[in-house]
């Protein structure tokens, strides 16, 4: 279409009033609360705030991390019960089946997730399954935390030694 | 190391494929090695609009480990690289589109640019595309449903750790009812990267025995010009439009089918003699 009958056409259309449209003023408005419910700032200090974050942030009900059968983390609280479990599951796994990824478990009510990161075990509890990507996103998460979690304890041991008695 | 970036839009039918294939054809003219990636693996469209439909191998054979990632890239048109995806129902119900991820970060060093069509949607496979690149860019239309979905698409790329760098209005008509470019900027909290007009001529590019991007077929209307720009703040240089292949005048085409006609009346003589 011409420059010309596209201008004619913009002031036929003004001229007639043929845009006889609406900005959506109460849609924007339920769209701008939608997502300001789903604000996702984690910024916690200890690491059972991130957990609970993390919680909200990727829809779980508990995560729990463990190394070699003792808790590292957890959501809950306690864990232990869990971590042991997960860790001979894995270990009993791994020796059935080659290099096994994820274990899900479906409960009657819920979902178990035990998948192996960075030398760690991760245990999420959910009402549904989550997919390995979703899972290794919420994993990297942790390990970055706990990762500056070591750095910061570092550095505090090491200001503590360069106090003089 | 290229940059990955994702095209997602959330809402199906918001001209996210024909913005892949024309952005990746304006990053190559600026003289920069592009590959596209089709990882509508469900309901594949990028081949066709890059008129490319009869590829051999394709992403679906290298999700399935039969092939590798560089037995599916293809020369598409305008200079850009491609990977299509398949159009078998069977593969795709055994694909595992979870490899996509290191299958792209495995030849992320040979190019400049990849581009990720995404499928529509929040599903395992849209994930899989996000997470596959390290940047997503949102493709909306200026209407409440379309923005609505965007929303959605920016929540499920954050929680990834996939860092959305801005939004893309397409099919804009610049009617009264459209949502304000600044509305769905306030309202996803990430900028207006360009806004590419309702332009007839984008459809008309594909529905061609020979389909071409718009961009190659008609670089210099309304969205081929928008497209350009958005390509040149990723590139960060000046694109030149291609020349623009000259349609013969009106006198020409009449004169034309005058000598046309003269031709058919002698090859008739000839043949009756």
């Amino acid at each position: 279409m011409g420059f010309f009958s596209k201008t004619i056409g913009r002031l036929a259309s003004i001229l007639l009033d043929l845009d006889d449209t609406q900005q959506p003023k109460e849609q924007i408005a339920v769209l701008g609360d939608f997502l300001a419910k789903y604000k996702f700032e984690i910024d916690a200090s200890s690491m059972d705030e991130f957990l609970g974050l993390l919680k909200k942030k990727h829809f779980v009900d508990s995560i729990t991390v463990s190394k070699a059968g003792e808790v590292i983390a957890s959501s809950e609280g306690n864990g232990i019960g869990e971590s042991f479990a997960s860790a001979a599951l894995i270990e009993f796994i791994g020796k059935q089946l080659e290099d096994p990824e994820t274990i899900l478990m479906k409960m009657s009510d819920c979902w178990f997730m035990i998948f192996p990161f960075n030398q760690n075990i991760y245990i999420v509890k959910a009402g549904t399954n989550l997919s390995t990507i979703e899972l290794r996103a919420l994993a990297r998460e942790i390990d970055v935390f706990l990762k500056k979690e070591k750095t910061n304890r570092a550095k505090i041991n090491g200001a503590a030694k360069k106090i003089p008695n | 190391m290229g940059r990955i970036i994702t095209i997602v839009s959330g809402k199906g039918g918001v001209g996210k494929t024909s913005l892949t294939a024309n952005l990746g054809v304006a990053l190559s003219q600026a003289g920069l090695k592009v590959l596209l990636v089709d990882a509508d693996v469900a309901m594949a469209n990028l081949s066709l609009i890059l008129g490319m439909q009869s590829s051999p191998i394709t992403l679906h054979d290298v999700l399935l480990g039969e092939s590798t990632i560089n037995d599916a890239v293809y020369d598409g048109p305008g200079g850009v690289f491609f990977v299509p995806s398949g159009l078998s129902l069977e593969a795709y119900r055994r694909v595992d589109s979870e490899r996509l991820e290191s299958v792209i970060k495995g030849i992320q060093e040979n190019y400049d640019f990849i581009l990720i069509d995404a499928p529509a949607g929040i599903e395992k496979n849209v994930m899989a595309a996000i997470a596959a690149g390290d940047e997503t860019i949102i493709v909306t239309t200026p209407d409440s449903p379309s923005v609505a979905d965007a929303i959605k698409i920016k929540l499920v790329a954050q929680r990834l750790g996939v860092n959305p760098i801005g939004l893309i209005i397409n099919f804009a008509r610049n009617e009264k009812g459209e949502i304000k470019a600044q509305d769905i900027t306030r309202l996803l909290e990430l900028p207006v990267m360009g806004i590419v007009p309702e332009d007839p001529e984008i459809r008309r590019s594909f529905m061609q025995e020979n389909a071409l991007p718009v961009i190659l077929r008609k670089p210099n209307c309304p969205s081929s010009n928008s497209i350009r720009k958005i390509a040149e703040k990723l590139a960060g240089k000046n694109i030149e439009a291609s020349a623009e292949e000259k349609k013969p005048g009106f006198f020409s085409r009449l004169f034309g089918n005058f000598g046309k006609k003269k031709q058919t009346e002698q090859i008739k003589k000839t043949t009756q003699e």
